[in-house]
């Protein structure tokens, strides 16, 4: 293997780069630690590894694109510069928490496919958390038109399931 | 959602949501606290399949999101302080389980008396005790209530929850109104129509202060306790909680009025100490377990040795691989502590110091024990005590459980590391209107 991992005192712009290639064309260099945490150029660098030059590879990532990739990258190059550290695991939550705080819905729909695709569970891990955190609590209709869902049931029986309530609530959040 | 998922949307229309692969969904909706599924069921068939079904509660098991619930049969406060707990809400489930929950003349009576009953603890708040279910949320810190219907909770009942099956059982007890006990059964489905106790099939007897377990994965053993005549009774009956059937067991050898319920070995089912009507208030010192692969029941000496102090509601069985042994946990005031471990046979029962705070208000005081949590390397029990009142503590050393917002400091959880023996206790905060002494709980992951 090629050395990526001389020490940690040294700057990841000294890191081996490998280039990604987004499904809209685009090519973006990233460090080798970053590219292996994403599955699908993880098995292509091994199936290559006799290339002597990890700078010649570029990885095809034919499900991502560019827009989704440069929000990715950055993430995970924190992540893994966090998770090296022996922190702890409030200040990973908070970094997450900042990561998705601003995300608005498309992106993160997107995010989890990318996510999903590139095998990054930590991340899936946490986009799942954050949709359902932005669904509890919420309207039926709220709920609907944010994950675009048809209503199947005909006025009877949706009458007849909202009349299930066990729980004494206060009301629920504003949409 | 995005753009390009609105697009696939046409094709793939029985997604659990659109656009995204059904098992990531399936990710985003297990992670939705319990509370809020039933607003999840009313968005689609889809989900409403979904979250109606054992494999979505399974998931949630598997991938830890499931949340812990302790469900206790608790006294209401007499003039709720809290207005979220009295009006509203209320009046809508008393009206809504009153309308569908009655099926003979007798029912219809009693919700009538329940009604009038409603009426009058508006008018003056001097009632009987009346109870609610409660369920705290252990995993999240919330306490809740459910309130079915007013009146009607038998004071004394047993709540027993089913994990398998996801109900929650109250069986026997005491009418509230007549004090005389009941032989009634009432079954909550925690997943399907969570808002209305259904009626299910009644004991063969009324029935109060009995044991009572859950035996194998979907029945419920029951035996001793005292009928209506005050007599202590010997009769044991197991009910199937999916097929809602009654069926009678052997007699145990003797009467046990007053006795703990406990199983072991998943389907043997002990009982534990009792009196007979003879020997009111004598709590014997041994035990019968049923075992069902034989149909017959046997003895064990020496298992309580506290004559004069009930085994029910202070005891936490915790099943412990070490040495094949079974561990029986007793929660115990200051008097008590002195006797160390116990152990008899495959039985092992140590004793589990109460907090100060708790055993200098009273030298035995009440407690209501769940297990919360149980593994090779921790076990979690919560415990709520009778001392819920505030000023009953002068203890400096616990100074720091007293939380100022508590209604009283009587709820604790007491976590026991398995390596090293050691024993850690923190408090729980109790809201106003939920420290009473809880008759029974139990314990439900879902």
């Amino acid at each position: 293997m090629a050395s990526s991992s001389s020490s940690s005192s040294c700057s990841s712009s000294s890191e081996k780069k490998i280039t990604l290639k987004s499904s809209d064309g685009e090519a973006l260099n990233v460090e080798k630690n970053v590219a292996l945490e994403f599955e699908p150029a993880k098995g292509f660098l091994e199936d290559n590894s006799e290339e002597a030059d990890d700078e010649a590879i570029v990885v095809p990532l034919p499900n991502v694109s560019a827009a989704v990739l440069s929000e990715l990258i950055p993430y995970v190059k924190q992540r893994l510069e966090l998770s090296a550290k022996p922190v702890q695991k409030k200040l990973i939550k908070a970094f997450d928490d900042q990561f998705t705080r601003h995300l608005s819905d498309d992106k993160l729909g997107e995010l989890m496919l990318a996510a999903n695709y590139l095998g990054v569970n930590y991340l899936l891990d946490v986009l799942c958390d954050v949709t359902a955190d932005r669904i509890k609590n919420k309207s039926v209709e709220y709920v609907r038109e944010f994950l675009g869902i048809q209503n199947d049931f005909t006025p009877e029986e949706e009458a007849e399931l909202r009349a299930q309530c066990p729980w004494a609530f206060e009301g629920v959040d504003q949409d | 959602m995005g753009k390009a998922e609105k697009k696939q949307q046409q094709q793939e229309v029985q997604n659990l949501i659109p656009g995204l692969p059904d098992e990531i969904a399936m990710e985003c909706l297990i992670r939705v606290p319990y509370k809020f599924h039933n607003d999840l069921k009313s968005v689609c068939q889809r989900w409403l399949n979904l979250i109606s079904s054992h494999s979505f509660y399974r998931e949630r098991i598997r991938s830890g999101k499931a949340e812990h619930l302790v469900c206790q049969v608790q006294p209401l406060p007499l003039s709720p302080p809290n207005p979220k707990d009295s009006s509203s809400a209320t009046t809508h489930l008393v009206s809504d389980s009153a309308a569908k929950i009655t099926s003979t003349k007798k029912d219809q009576q009693q919700d009538d008396d329940d009604h009038e009953l409603h009426q009058q603890r508006q008018e003056v708040h001097r009632t009987p005790l009346q109870y609610g279910l409660t369920i705290f949320n252990a995993s999240n810190g919330t306490w809740e209530r459910i309130r079915p219907h007013v009146g009607r909770i038998p004071m004394f009942c047993q709540c027993v929850a089913v994990p398998a099956s996801r109900k929650l059982l109250l069986i026997g007890g005491w009418d509230p109104i007549t004090l005389e006990p009941v032989p009634d059964v009432y079954v909550l489905d925690m997943v399907n129509n969570s808002s209305r106790w259904r009626r299910a099939k009644p004991m063969s007897v009324a029935r109060s202060f009995f044991a009572c377990a859950v035996v194998g994965a979907l029945t419920v053993c029951v035996a001793g306790g005292h009928d209506g005549q005050k007599n202590a009774l010997k009769s044991a009956e197991v009910y199937d909680v999916e097929a809602d059937e009654w069926r009678m067991l052997p007699e145990m050898d003797e009467e046990r009025d007053e006795c703990q319920g406990v199983c072991l070995e998943g389907d043997r089912f002990f009982v534990v100490s009792g009196y007979g009507t003879e020997s009111q208030g004598r709590f014997k010192p041994d035990a019968e377990c049923y075992d069902p692969t034989t149909g017959s029941w046997s003895k064990f000496d020496h298992v309580w040795p506290f004559p004069s102090l009930s085994p029910r509601g202070s005891t936490a069985t915790i099943t412990s691989n070490r040495l094949q042994q079974h561990q029986w946990l007793w929660f115990l005031g200051k008097e008590q502590q002195q006797n160390g471990e116990v152990v008899e046979g495959k039985i092992v029962s140590s004793i589990v110091p109460l907090p100060k705070s708790v055993t200098e208000g009273s030298s035995s005081p009440c407690v209501s024990v769940t297990t919360l949590h149980n593994s090779q390397q921790q076990q979690k029990v919560f415990v709520m005590t009778g001392n819920g009142g505030r000023g009953c503590s002068s203890s400096s050393a616990l100074s720091s459980f007293i939380c100022n917002e508590c209604e009283g400091e009587g709820a604790f959880i007491m976590e026991r590391d398995m390596s090293n023996g050691n024993i850690k206790w923190d408090h729980v905060h109790l809201p106003v209107g939920f420290s009473g002494f809880p008759c029974s709980a139990s314990f439900l992951l879902i």
